[in-house]
């Protein structure tokens, strides 16, 4: 099928590959259907476009990457919501936030985005410690990885 | 809403499982303690708010091919 995209114009996408958010996304409820569009090979970004409002695109990245120790707990219900059997199943991203004009990228490791690669069930869960901020500045991930010391993403 | 009026120490039940006791209170500042089982998520109520607030900003992310 063919849908319209926020940032890749018309798209042809399978069927089989749309991700089911039953409960949307906090602040984006109305929206239940994903797609997740890859950012162009070997980019770290890429594009968690909603099926039914063409401007909705959230980018996302694997969190693991930048924060090799990032580290929670899936809450019960989170695992009964999406079905989860094995971890395994699970993967995983963080939304960032690319602003427009001045400010820094930030990445937020309070509310993970897992999906259910048996069901194509997504949702967005939130870790109830203050392990991780909401806003937490890419570029300081970074900076800690070239370094390769310790990748303390911790408050 | 129920509304009830509780003293220092004092608790709240919720259902069987849930025990909501008042720790102590400064000025504006009130400080609970929850118990609940592990499958009740409990977070600060603004929380939410903030990361519908983000998950909004998010959406409007420019398009960069970014490389990290």
């Amino acid at each position: 099928m063919k849908i319209q995209t926020a940032h890749f114009g018309e798209v042809e996408i399978d069927g089989s590959r749309i991700l089911s958010f039953e409960t949307g996304l906090p602040g984006l409820e109305t929206y239940k259907r994903y797609v997740l569009l890859s950012g162009g090979e070997g980019r770290p970004v890429s594009w968690l476009q909603a099926l039914d409002e063409k401007d909705v695109s959230l980018p996302v990245t694997d969190p693991f990457k930048i924060c090799p120790d990032y580290s929670f707990d899936i809450p019960r219900d989170d695992i009964d919501a999406l079905g989860i059997q094995d971890v395994r199943d699970v993967f995983v991203l963080s939304v960032l936030v690319i602003p427009r004009n001045t400010g820094i990228m930030t990445i937020n490791l309070t509310a993970p985005i897992l999906i259910n690669v048996c069901n194509n069930k997504g949702g967005q869960i939130i870790l109830s410690d203050r392990k991780y901020r909401v806003r937490t500045p890419v570029s300081e991930l970074l900076e800690k990885l070239a370094e390769g010391g310790v990748t303390e993403c911790l408050y | 809403m129920l509304v009830l009026t509780r003293k220092l120490g004092e608790g709240i039940l919720i259902g069987k499982e849930i025990t909501v006791t008042i720790i102590s209170v400064e000025g504006d500042k009130i400080r609970v303690g929850i118990e609940a089982p592990q499958n009740i998520r409990v977070i600060r109520q603004e929380l939410l708010a903030e990361i519908g607030y983000e998950n909004r900003m998010a959406a409007k992310s420019e398009y960069i091919p970014l490389e990290f």
